[in-house]
């Protein structure tokens, strides 16, 4: 499965997020969008390209960290 | 075009996930992105090794179809159709997946309607997306691109 790994918004500074995947942080740009601490997004090529809603990310980080 | 090209415009985008994963370190993923963006062919086994969740199907698929796994149409098939048909039916545990996520696993026919530098803002069936363009040349506003994972992987 080619499956994206959420992580979390913890900082933005001048169009930077900093992104928490629990196990390391990395930072990436949000060119378009309307991204906010606390989202959890998905990035692409060091761009933040989509949100995924709160209540689809919980189960799915458990289900990744026990190994899928 | 290269069967191995085409595979690895429509396979590079789960990359990503793979170097999180641990499966790829970072060298790695930076060959295949450059390989990616340059239309340059890579050895069939290193692709096969990558990307191995996608051969197991591709290998079956080409049986069925009575054709080798290299041949671009085999390729395509999966690409454009077998690959999608998988995830919506909850085949390998995509059903524990959530809906957002397997939304960006499948290929999708979408139509660009705004370029910003290299994001593109898509639409397809009414839903507006951003995708990366750098797997696509030359493309314009108004132009129908394949979307993968995240990036415009062909423009059609």
């Amino acid at each position: 499965m080619c499956l994206a790994i959420p992580g979390k918004i913890i900082k933005i500074e001048n169009n930077i997020a900093t992104i928490d995947y629990g196990s390391e942080k990395r930072e990436a740009k949000i060119v378009e969008g309307d991204f906010k601490v606390n989202d959890f997004v998905i990035v692409q090529g060091k761009i933040v390209i989509e949100k995924v809603p709160k209540n689809q990310v919980k189960g799915w980080l458990e289900l990744l960290k026990n190994g899928s | 075009m290269e069967a191995e090209v085409y595979f690895l415009r429509y396979a590079f985008p789960c990359s990503s996930t793979s170097m999180q994963r641990g499966e790829i370190n970072q060298e790695q993923f930076d060959e295949l992105r450059e390989a990616a963006i340059n239309n340059r062919v890579l050895p069939r086994e290193k692709l096969e090794r990558v990307y191995h969740r996608a051969f197991e199907i591709i290998g079956k698929l080409a049986n069925e179809l009575n054709r080798d796994k290299w041949d671009l149409e085999v390729i395509k098939e999966y690409f454009l159709k077998r690959h999608n048909e998988i995830i919506e039916e909850g085949m390998y545990d995509y059903k524990r997946v959530p809906a957002s996520l397997r939304e960006l696993c499948k290929v999708h026919r979408a139509e660009i309607v705004k370029i910003n530098d290299n994001v593109l803002t898509v639409r397809y069936n009414g839903k507006k997306k951003k995708v990366l363009s750098d797997l696509v040349r030359d493309v314009r506003e108004g132009d129908m691109v394949n979307i993968h994972h995240g990036y415009a992987v062909e423009k059609l």
